[in-house]
């Protein structure tokens, strides 16, 4: 089902600095479609404590290895409300794959992998983040089969 | 913020060409066909500095006129279309405004300014030319009015 070459495994001590690179074009991404995205001007340095933490913590950090580099990434965590029946939900926070390993489907099986780990944990719904006037990540979750589910809206004070 | 527009000039070269990487960076992000070279920084600061050079090609900055800060910058080229008429075209190779300043009509000021470069050099019509999958541009010209006038077809070799 997956490319050949392509391995999707949680993030190790290892990865970090691949992972900080793929957190930092991720947010830098992100900020081009929101001014309130606006990216840290230490956004290099925070990506790599950020990856450091990730890596230590016990949130959901997949990673897409390709031929033996790291191309992607999926963060998630998982949310509880108790006064829901269904209390746990996974959300998956962001996700990121290299341009030049786009259509390959990687980020699809990042997705897809984290889906799964996510439903080993008494979990039956996921919601995906991403801003909203980011339309090649609303395209690429409807084609999943993503429907909206919680607005954000904002406004400055 | 009170937004205006003047020339390029050498000593904005830095500046300027950090935010056409920025948008190479963008489109490359929007589609691999466009994945940037390994010294982005220094082609677009050559870049930068032969469009300076260049009796053909005009460099606007939008600036914040309390701080002086640079906020943006569009580039033109004034070309001859030869067997058409109007026969002095100009063409928007690059229009970035940092993210920071976005959604505050930086590029409409811009946009306009350029308009009048292009008049005052005699075009008769002003094109834009960007990736066909940036959604950012394809909405800003949409809400400019642009029609398409030409299309490019690609075939990898």
């Amino acid at each position: 089902m997956f490319e050949p070459g392509l391995v999707i495994r949680r993030a190790t001590e290892a990865d970090v600095e691949s992972l900080a690179t793929l957190i930092r074009r991720f947010y830098m991404f992100n900020e081009e479609f929101d001014p309130a995205m606006e990216t840290a001007d230490n956004v290099r340095r925070v990506a790599l404590d950020m990856a450091k933490a990730r890596v230590a913590g016990g949130d959901l950090i997949l990673v897409a290895s390709y031929e033996g580099k790291l191309v992607g990434y999926v963060y998630g965590s998982v949310v509880e409300n108790p006064l829901l029946a269904r209390r746990k939900i996974g959300v998956l926070k962001e996700l990121y794959v290299t341009p030049e390993e786009r259509g390959r489907g990687i980020a699809t099986a990042l997705i897809e992998s984290a889906m799964n780990e996510l439903s080993k944990m008494e979990i039956r719904y996921v919601a995906v983040e991403f801003p909203s006037r980011n339309v090649v990540a609303q395209k690429f979750y409807e084609k999943l089969g993503f429907r909206p589910y919680m607005s954000v809206y904002l406004k400055e004070v | 913020m009170q937004v205006e527009v003047r020339y390029v000039k050498e000593e904005d070269v830095e500046v300027v060409a950090d935010m056409i990487a920025r948008l190479k960076t963008l489109n490359e992000e929007l589609d691999p066909h466009f994945k940037v070279v390994d010294n982005l920084e220094d082609e677009t600061r050559n870049y930068v500095r032969e469009s300076l050079n260049s009796n053909n090609v005009v460099m606007l900055l939008a600036y914040n006129a309390s701080t002086g800060e640079p906020v943006g910058v569009v580039r033109l080229e004034i070309a001859d279309r030869i067997f058409y008429k109007p026969r002095v075209m100009a063409v928007i190779t690059d229009i970035y405004v940092k993210p920071r300043y976005r959604r505050r009509r930086v590029a409409t000021i811009l946009l306009e300014k350029a308009k009048q470069e292009a008049r005052r050099r005699g075009a008769g019509i002003i094109v834009a030319v960007y990736p066909a999958n940036n959604v950012i541009a394809e909405a800003f010209y949409e809400r400019e009015g642009f029609k398409t006038l030409q299309v490019e077809k690609y075939l990898p070799l």
